[in-house]
């Protein structure tokens, strides 16, 4: 009687210790199936949750003064404000603009210039950057084994209390993939929840004879490459994809950003040389359409009115939810205020 | 965004407990094991280094560490037996592993090995790998995407220049500068194999190029990469 209690408990015990804190990952009706492949990193609770903490963490840089979200802040869809480039340790300007960092699962390569093949290695590339994080790797992992509120974390995530490299990479790219922003105006009126006000039907109708070869529905963006006729900044010398590639063709050639929170992700273009989305439909109006990459072939002249309703529609790509959504903030802050509130 | 746990089935609970009870009854069989050991041919530093004379200019290396992968044992033309692991060599490391077993129910007879001097393409899109592949081991490239398949660093002694630092971080999985290169020895069935890397040839070879920094794919690291596969032979065990 007593062994049969007692393989009951161990199967009690076996049960609960191995039970797996799945997350189901939906995918929005009409989307495309993302390309992450979830099979070989699982999401679960606990490792998004770490994730997170990572994320915010500035014990991932050199002298424990930056985090992810010192350059990906939630309040700007995860852009950075009033910084055409990033903003690093010891005051430090990098080269290019920080983006937003939303719909991850669906992006098939990271960067500008599309350098990072996966969302698992991507954070490698700011904590190792002299101008960014400027943290070798390595010191990461030893100082994330050297603090007893990680182990705890760790354990809960893989069954283990020991940071790895790869359990590190794996569960900040949890945390990026649950930022899913498919909650703007746009997405309910797709949904036939809401409709357009004329202004916003009139951009809308703009916006696809002019901007959506690019910025293709529903990403709002085609995931590639382009060029857009934007000069060289002699300073930067920037040239885009083809320093990945080696090939000219792809010379300033960068990646399409979404158009996706635009409102909250100023400035923009790679090097953020605007600072309004004024300016940036003023650019397109006068850019040199022989320099661009792809259709249209011609400018994008529009009287002042259009451009307004143009305005009018992206303003509907704004995810209030997504900004305001607590379980995407800073953790520390969270608790001060009582916790998560979805 | 929809958070919904879901439990894991009774069944698979079931399956891994009748797994547990079926590893415990397992008998154990006894493997044979082949050890493949690798050794530089310079003469050896206190700290792990090596240093080695090329023409009138001492050169010191203080790092050598690159990734074998895919090995082979070869009889004649069949495949004999093939380990796809990837191991981490770190030659320079004094407390680092210079070896590897491989384990199997029987030793074969075979007269050649075969390894990958680097790691395939599909390693290098899949992300966040675990062990060797991890990383935190410094033989990733952090500016982009891709793994170091062999990291050679150190400094020439005899020149009268700030810039004497030699700087190799070769790898490369794009076509067509896909570094990673296939290593082919003879030698006598045995269960150690011990392979040397001749690093004067490799340095020989890399200098006479003219090139003391090569740190991203390309033409450049595909030559040096061949440069490598030449400096590794069979030593007297």
């Amino acid at each position: 009687m007593k062994r049969i209690a007692l393989f009951l408990i161990g199967l009690l015990v076996l049960g609960v210790s191995f039970r797996p804190e799945k997350i189901r990952f939906e995918i929005p009706d009409g989307w495309p199936r993302p390309t992450y492949d979830f099979s070989k990193n699982p999401l679960t609770e606990e490792k998004a949750a770490l994730g997170r903490m990572l994320f915010y963490d500035p014990l991932l840089s050199r002298n424990n003064t930056i985090s992810c979200a010192s350059c990906h802040s939630p309040f700007n869809a995860f852009a950075h404000s009033d910084h055409a480039l990033s903003h690093g340790i010891n005051d430090s300007i990098g080269s290019r603009n920080a983006p937003g960092l939303f719909n991850l699962a669906w992006q098939r390569s990271f960067m500008w210039d599309g350098a990072i093949n996966h969302l698992d290695v991507q954070a490698l590339a700011p904590i190792n950057h002299p101008r960014e994080m400027g943290e070798d790797f390595k010191n990461v992992i030893e100082k994330l084994n050297g603090q007893p509120s990680y182990r705890g974390m760790f354990y809960r995530a893989f069954h283990d209390s020991v940071a790895t490299g790869e359990r590190t990479l794996k569960s900040i790219s949890q945390f990026m993939i649950t930022l899913v922003s498919n909650q703007s105006r746009y997405d309910s009126a797709q949904r036939g929840q809401t409709t357009f006000t004329t202004q916003e039907s009139n951009g809308y109708s703009l916006f696809k004879a002019n901007c959506a070869n690019c910025h293709q529905e529903p990403l709002f963006t085609n995931r590639s490459f382009e060029r857009n006729g934007l000069s060289v900044d002699p300073q930067l010398n920037d040239q885009g994809r083809a320093k990945v590639s080696g090939d000219t063709s792809d010379s300033l050639r960068f990646k399409v950003p979404s158009l996706r929170n635009v409102e909250y992700t100023a400035p923009y273009m790679h090097d953020g040389r605007f600072k309004k989305l004024r300016d940036v439909i003023q650019y397109y109006g006068s850019a040199d359409p022989a320099s661009f990459s792809i259709q249209p072939t011609h400018a994008i002249v529009l009287t002042p009115n259009q451009k307004t309703d143009l305005l009018a529609f992206l303003l509907t790509l704004s995810d209030k939810k997504f900004l305001m959504d607590p379980s995407h903030w800073d953790p520390a802050m969270v608790a001060s205020r009582g916790g998560n509130r979805r | 965004m929809v958070y919904q746990p879901y439990p894991t089935p009774p069944l698979i609970r079931l399956r891994f407990l009748f797994l547990i009870v079926w590893l415990s009854c397992t008998n154990k069989t006894t493997a044979s094991g082949i050890e493949i050991a690798f050794n530089c041919t310079a003469s050896r530093l206190e700290d792990g280094g090596y240093w080695t004379m090329v023409g009138t200019d001492t050169i010191f290396m203080n790092t050598l560490r690159f990734y074998t992968t895919d090995l082979k044992l070869v009889s004649g033309d069949k495949v004999v037996y093939t380990d796809s692991v990837a191991h981490l060599i770190d030659l320079t490391n004094p407390e680092g592993l210079h070896s590897f077993n491989v384990t199997m129910e029987k030793a074969p007879d075979f007269d050649a090995i075969s390894f990958e001097l680097g790691i395939d393409s599909t390693s290098n899109c899949s992300g966040a790998l675990a062990g060797d592949l991890d990383p935190m081991h410094g033989m990733y490239w952090s500016w982009q995407s891709g793994y170091i398949n062999l990291k050679a660093e150190g400094s020439v002694g005899s020149l009268k220049s700030y810039n004497t630092e030699i700087q190799y971080h070769i790898g490369g999985y794009l076509y067509p500068f896909l570094a990673a290169k296939k290593v082919e020895l003879q030698t006598k069935s045995s269960n150690r194999i011990r392979v040397c890397f001749d690093l004067n040839r490799f340095l020989k070879a890399t200098l006479s190029s003219g090139e003391n920094h090569i740190m991203s794919p390309g033409t450049k690291a595909v030559s040096l990469s061949q440069a490598a596969v030449n400096a590794f032979m069979i030593c007297q065990p």
